[in-house]
């Protein structure tokens, strides 16, 4: 009551002095009185356009009516060789009608007209992919669960194998010649892996980038998913809390977005190319917060670093130079966040340095250098299964000098170097469920795995890929189960690992930490005995 | 003159409690808000005669929905400014604006 009585305005009574006076014949004082106005100004709606997205191509459409009745035909007749027309008598009389009505003699390039039009397209992307499973399916109607048939066999032999191959993927034309960039796992359907591409030096007509989503859970060795852009896709990821964005960063510093509910191969949406954004190729990107709250972040080489947010990808929401000691920019080749940290994150640069970094607060931009490669870093990553104790102060990199090296954030020094590799360490990686497991990769075509609490000496398991390619990338599926490696040859190939490596028991945080203490002790020995070697 | 300005004063209170009454709490409804200005304008008036001042009296009200759109009017008399006057009372709430003019021309007698 007394609010609704504030929001009334009094305007002044009106009793200023007039302009002008007219003295009429009775003596009475005419004159103008002051003009009173009222004013509401407009509403101000404030909108923006989206800059960022990609112009549709404009087919023409002509679809005459007589045609659509055929072309439902033409369709029927393709997907399935056996007319289901018994249940669909009546939908046939009348199309048979229609078409002794219609003109039949459609010639060749209405024929392409259809077929090329966008919904047929859609139509027949989605059928072709629903028949292509079903026909890859094989399933054994034969196979005996109490394992009878088994016994002879590879029963014995999966049981104890550490890591088995359980798929491989490559396109004949997308992947071949193409070397993997970048994996990632979907968070919302594990069967889902995205895997980026870079440019095919003997195919130049082609798309520069290329990105494919393979899917698990059904035997067809062709992508579920085809995009392409116009430069090199150095790092790809799925967008965490967008089930159907793939985000894509590229060799020409512009940040990609594909939408699988489009029909299109290309982006929907693309950062501009200003120095705004990044001029230089992004080989991190990442989605990081909540549902509510989270930004795509993403870091070129320059040591840009920018955080976006998915829907307006027109310009930064805030942009941070990464530089060391006010001058030294920082070449960043990989980064990671702790498990559950947003503002916190480690990178690595291509001078051997690791470096630990805020992005806001006083301190915004790196905080501490990490210095024990003697190469450029490689692949990063930070501590992520948890459990009882947390360890997400761990982090472990990789790099071109052969070593992968474990760290910890309270300590500028390394505190433990891998040292079983013979060639450049490519990516590694935590598994997400183990705490003391990781996997690295290397340039001669071995996947190892790590277990901290069994050995830090050689790796627990280890395979080689058949032909020896260099391994580019490892991920880890979100389960724990499988993992994920992409090589120099464009394939992808996933490994199951054996329940017993990668299923942590109950105590392996415990363990965790008494390993961790041996660590340190052997850590703070061995620097005791150079310096005194040193002195001597 | 100065009475004027007294009454005017008084006129600009009991109109404004008079929209209070009316259409206080309520949210604009196309349906009513023809009997709303109706009301307000002949409540404002029964007061203003009520008051047994010698004037005559010209009372407009205005209703606007608040959609975003800009409302712009203005006014001016040619009288006696001794003897005459005007005042113009805005209110609004959350969802329209509603503008009372009231003109008080004094009675020659």
């Amino acid at each position: 009551m007394v609010d609704m009585f504030a929001s009334c305005t009094l305007l002044s009574v009106c009793m200023c002095l007039p302009d002008y006076v007219c003295v009429s014949r009775r003596g009475l004082r005419l004159g103008m009185a002051k003009v009173t106005q009222v004013d509401f100004p407009p509403k101000q709606s404030v909108s923006y356009s989206k800059e960022t997205q990609t112009p549709t191509c404009t087919q023409t459409h002509t679809q005459a009516k007589p045609g659509s009745p055929s072309e439902e035909e033409e369709e029927e007749e393709m997907a399935e060789p056996k007319p289901a027309e018994e249940s669909q008598e009546e939908k046939a009389d009348q199309e048979e009608k229609q078409e002794e009505v219609a003109p039949k003699d459609l010639t060749e390039e209405e024929k392409m007209q259809l077929l090329h039009s966008e919904e047929f397209m859609a139509f027949f992307d989605r059928g072709s992919r629903i028949v292509e499973r079903a026909l890859s399916e094989r399933v054994d109607v034969c196979f005996d669960y109490s394992g009878r048939d088994l016994e002879d066999k590879e029963g014995e032999m999966q049981a104890g194998a550490k890591m088995s191959l359980n798929r491989a993927f490559s396109d004949e034309r997308w992947s071949k010649n193409r070397v993997v960039t970048c994996l990632d796992w979907s968070p919302q359907y594990p069967e889902l892996l995205v895997a980026s591409y870079n440019n095919n030096e003997d195919a130049p007509h082609e798309p520069d980038g290329v990105a494919l989503v393979w899917n698990m859970k059904f035997k067809k060795t062709t992508p579920e998913y085809t995009f392409h852009c116009q430069s090199a896709v150095m790092s790809a990821a799925f967008a965490r809390f967008h089930p159907n964005l793939v985000v894509g960063g590229t060799y020409s510093g512009q940040i990609v977005l594909w939408d699988n509910r489009s029909n299109k191969r290309t982006p929907v949406q693309r950062t501009p190319l200003s120095a705004s954004a990044h001029t230089h190729p992004v080989y991190c990107v990442n989605v990081v917060g909540t549902q509510n709250a989270h930004n795509l972040i993403s870091i070129s080489t320059d040591g840009k670093m920018c955080s976006w947010s998915l829907d307006m990808l027109s310009q930064p929401q805030d942009s941070l130079e990464l530089v060391f000691k006010q001058s030294k920019a920082v070449a960043v080749t990989s980064m990671a966040f702790p498990l559950g940290d947003v503002n916190n994150f480690v990178v690595g640069s291509e001078d051997g340095s690791v470096y630990t970094a805020c992005r806001h607060g006083s301190k915004a931009g790196i905080s501490d250098v990490f210095e024990g490669h003697h190469g450029p870093v490689t692949g990063l990553s930070c501590h992520s299964a948890g459990g009882p104790v947390d360890f997400s102060h761990l982090f472990i990199s990789a790099s071109f000098d052969w070593t992968v090296k474990l760290w910890t954030t309270k300590s500028t020094r390394p505190l433990y170097s891998f040292e079983d590799s013979c060639d450049y360490v490519y990516d590694v990686m935590w598994s997400p469920t183990h705490p003391a497991l990781f996997a690295c990769v290397d340039g001669s075509g071995r996947l190892d795995l790590w277990n901290l609490n069994n050995d830090t000496e050689v790796p627990s398991a280890s395979v080689c890929v058949n032909g020896s390619p260099a391994l580019n990338r490892v991920r880890w599926a979100h389960s724990g189960r499988e993992i994920a490696t992409g090589d120099s040859d464009g394939q992808v190939l996933v490994y199951d690992v054996g329940e017993q490596i990668c299923v942590p028991k109950a105590d392996e945080w415990t363990r965790l930490v008494h390993t961790l203490v041996e660590i340190n002790e052997n850590r703070d020995e061995g620097e005791e005995l150079a310096a005194q070697r040193l002195v001597a | 003159m100065l009475d004027c300005v007294v009454f005017l004063a008084d006129c600009l209170v009991s109109v404004s409690q008079c929209i209070e009454v009316i259409i206080g709490g309520l949210d604009y409804n196309q349906n009513k808000v023809n009997q709303w200005t109706a009301s307000i304008v002949e409540h404002s008036l029964t007061q203003l005669v009520k008051q047994g001042r010698p004037f005559k009296f010209i009372v407009n009200c205005a209703i606007m929905q608040k959609s975003g759109a800009g409302l712009h009017t203005a006014n001016s008399c040619y009288w006696d400014t001794a003897t005459d006057g005007s005042c113009t009372v805005r209110w609004e709430n959350r969802t329209m604006y509603c503008v009372v003019s009231v003109f008080a021309v004094a009675l020659t007698c």
